[in-house]
């Protein structure tokens, strides 16, 4: 009976022990998965405004998404904007950077944000003396495994890191310049019918990015005004030129418009002004409409000389006739 | 002495018996009687405390006729008095009991002088009625104060002032044989014409049978001007209601309802109470995921043959793995953005380098130039050849929403990352000029190697950053 016994433990811790190592061999080969989730940045945009020798501070917020907590890396990176659609770009050498912010502002590196939840971010951002009056800029963004590296996959692919960040516009106070300039503002010359495209550029030659907004007014052949579009042409970073476009909705039109272009920007009172002139005729259903009509003249002329025509034959005949019966009656 | 006790008896049981059958005249009730407040809010009767600028800060100390102590029965946009100058709440303090903004500056106060809100209700009055009363009127009582002027347009503690309402104000609806006479209504102040203090009276006259068993709806009290709410009563908890008493009664044709009894009467009670304030506050945000796709699946018009979904350190790898030469491997995300920031939002890409062995520099596996070599990252090509057109690159498809600058068509169009160790910017890779909610994309990456490629494991880091526009 004891030997008995001892084999059914042996069998039975055997079991167990098959058991475990069965859950680990599948826990090890179990992918493992980063967390897959929404990560937000609040705000996307932030308005600061300091003198030089201040020190100003702002909470910013990053929310994840995820189902478990997640460590996420803070980077804090000039940028600037060189396209026309306003893209940021970061820029890692900032020595000659005129717009420079990234060395002015105090961030922590990493920051935990657990599952579903939102975290505040404290950033300081201490302006030098020497800090050049007008705007400043940089993005803080978030990116969750921003410790992991490439090599680390060990196997041929790619790691994918995920960013999401705040652009940070920051105005240091003093003697700013406020210039900008239309480049162009320009539809088709001739629209046989609308809706009018308007497209256009502003430079800005400010020391400080700038918001035009404003309206392009319309005026008919008569020089009444007809419509007034809204437009807004966004942030336009300093010394970057940014395209706008306009829409007039207008199907039908009569002769020969005027466009005028009206922005304000900056705060000192700054307007952008252009004027265009522009076509609105629907030429081919002016030109289809008289070929009708001509033709239908014509035809109408036509069959008006042929029934003249025809009256006079009659009356020919007739007089023939009443000759040809005078002729007989005289026999 | 038995007979007269029994006979009494008897007799007293008859009468009793003979009353118990005789109809009542005049005690019969209206019946099913409401009184439907537009907004059932109390209005609001303060004092300063002290004014700086815009900040206003109410006393919390009650005082005769003043006891509204709180701000919890108001809210941004109620237009208010302060010491008889007009002004429009902008905001409450959310975490001083006591304090809100006014829009424009609020006048220079001194402690002490009154902050009204006015809530005007409309009173939609329903009844039925219980008798046959041809031509007669009915009337009803709201209460108003007796200790205090109740009809100065301002908020009364204990009862409704007046404000001045006219028959204008009021209206009934016409039933059948209840033509109401519009010339013949009534609104009278507390304590005035046939209408005793402690109640403002409305007359409402009819032609017609009048018949029992009849529907009928008053109204007192339109958008134009309706009667003032009462303020907090004296002794007033916050969150519990000041309740009011109604009369409503029917009286016969040409009587006067000051001294005569009505035919029909019933008493209905109203409550008031402070408002409950709802705030919500939105962000401004931008929001970014990285999904992965399955294997064999359709993206960027070609089939998937990696998966991104499930596969090791997922979604935020492509493990392409081991690769065969001349073949193209692909993969997929799906990238989506939400923002509510004006002018959209852009989301960028670039690569830390090559393709480097191990994650080093060298050997790599470089990036695309496409078919014909004329792929760069400014400038998309086909990419549908793999064998001799080794290397790495991306595709676009837009599948909700997002501006992507190109599309893979039919022979899969692509371009290599830009290269951050080349020095390359970013380049767009999904973009909007306006708010979106979840705009969606494919990025569909692709990769062929050729028998001079060295072996071993190729690596590299893809970045996307989502942010505004600027």
């Amino acid at each position: 009976m004891p030997a008995q016994n001892h084999s059914a433990q042996k069998l039975f811790f055997l079991s167990i022990s098959g058991f475990l190592a069965s859950l680990i061999l599948l826990l090890a080969l179990t992918p493992k998965a980063f967390a897959q989730g929404t990560i937000t940045a609040i705000p996307p945009r932030l308005d600061l405004q300091a003198d030089p020798g201040q020190t100003v501070t702002a909470s910013l917020k990053v929310r994840n998404d995820a189902d478990i907590q997640q460590l996420f890396t803070i980077s804090v990176d000039d940028f600037i904007v060189t396209d026309t659609i306003g893209t940021p770009i970061p820029v890692s050498t900032s020595s000659n950077n005129r717009w420079s912010l990234k060395n002015w502002i105090s961030a922590p590196e990493f920051i935990p944000v657990d599952a579903h939840g939102t975290q505040v971010i404290k950033i300081s951002i201490k302006v030098p003396l020497t800090g050049l009056p007008g705007g400043h800029y940089a993005m803080i963004t978030y990116q969750p495994h921003g410790n992991i590296k490439p090599a680390d996959l060990k196997t041929t692919g790619n790691f994918v890191a995920q960013r999401v960040g705040t652009l940070v516009y920051l105005q240091v106070t003093g003697p700013i310049v406020q210039n900008a300039n239309v480049i162009k503002f320009a539809t088709e010359k001739f629209h046989e019918q609308g809706p009018v495209e308007f497209a256009g550029s502003i430079q800005n030659l400010s020391d400080i990015h700038i918001d035009p907004k404003g309206t392009i007014s319309i005026f008919s052949p008569f020089n009444t005004k007809v419509a007034d579009i809204q437009v807004d042409a966004g942030n336009i970073f300093p010394e970057v030129i940014k395209d706008f476009s306009a829409t007039w909705n207008q199907k039908w039109g009569y002769g020969r418009y005027r466009a005028e272009l009206n922005l304000a920007y900056g705060t000192a009172g700054g307007v952008l002004t252009a004027v265009i002139f522009f076509w609105l005729f629907p030429i081919r259903l002016v030109i289809y409409s008289l070929v009708g009509i001509v033709s239908i003249l014509i035809v109408i002329i036509l069959l008006n000389r042929r029934s003249k025509h025809h009256q006079q034959e009659l009356e020919k005949e007739v007089s023939e006739l009443k000759k040809e019966l005078e002729q007989v009656e005289n026999k | 002495m038995k007979r007269i006790i029994y006979f009494g008896s008897l007799i007293g049981l008859v009468v009793g018996f003979v009353l118990l059958l005789e109809p009542t005249k005049g005690k019969a009730d209206l019946t099913i009687v409401s009184d439907t407040l537009s907004t059932s809010r109390l209005s609001v009767a303060g004092r300063v405390l002290t004014i700086s600028g815009n900040l206003v800060t109410l006393n919390p100390a009650a005082a005769t006729n003043f006891n509204s102590t709180s701000t919890a029965n108001m809210k941004s946009g109620d237009a208010i008095t302060i010491n008889g100058v007009a002004q429009t709440v902008s905001a409450i303090n959310s975490t001083s009991a006591n304090q809100f903004t006014t829009v424009a500056a609020a006048p220079s106060g001194s402690p002490g002088n009154p902050i009204y809100y006015l809530s005007e209700p409309v009173h939609q009055i329903n009844f039925v009625t219980s008798t046959s009363v041809p031509n007669g009127f009915f009337r009803v009582l709201i209460p108003a104060s007796l200790t205090v002027n109740n009809n100065d347009n301002v908020p009364d503690p204990d009862g409704f002032d007046f404000n001045g309402v006219t028959t204008a104000n009021a209206t009934a609806s016409a039933t059948a044989n209840f033509s109401f006479v519009s010339a013949l209504e009534g609104a009278t102040a507390s304590g005035g014409t046939n209408c005793t203090a402690g109640y403002h009276c409305f007359e409402f006259h009819y032609t017609g049978t009048g018949p029992s068993g009849s529907a009928i709806t008053l109204w007192i009290g339109n958008l134009a001007k309706s009667l003032i709410a009462p303020a907090p009563a004296s002794g007033h908890n916050l969150g519990v209601a000041d309740a009011y008493t109604i009369k409503v009664q029917q009286f016969a044709n040409g009587v006067n309802p000051s001294s005569t009894s009505p035919i029909d009467q019933t008493n209905s009670k109203i409550a008031l109470i402070e408002n409950v304030r709802i705030t919500a506050t939105v962000d401004p945000s931008i929001s970014f995921s990285i999904n992965g796709m399955p294997n064999s699946v359709t993206a960027c018009g070609v089939t998937t043959t990696i998966n991104t979904q499930t596969a090791n350190n997922a979604p935020l790898t492509v493990p392409f793995g081991s690769l065969v030469l001349n073949t193209f491997a692909t993969a997929a995300h799906t990238l989506v953005v939400s923002t509510n920031a004006t002018n959209g939002y852009i989301v960028t890409a670039i690569e830390n380098d090559h393709m480097g062995k191990d994650g080093g520099t060298t050997p790599f596996i470089p990036d695309t130039t496409c078919n014909t070599g004329t792929c760069t990252t400014a400038t998309a090509a086909n990419w549908d050849v793999a064998a001799a057109h080794p290397g790495f690159g991306y595709s676009l498809e837009s599948v909700s929403g997002a501006t992507v600058p190109f599309t893979a068509g039919a022979n899969f169009s692509a371009k290599p990352f830009a290269n951050a160790s080349l020095l390359q910017p970013p380049t767009t890779i999904m973009s909007s000029t306006g708010v979106s909610n979840s705009h969606t994309a494919n990025v569909c990456y692709r990769i062929s190697v050729d028998a001079t490629q060295a072996a071993g494991d190729y690596e590299n880091q893809v970045t996307y950053t989502a942010t505004a526009t600027f």
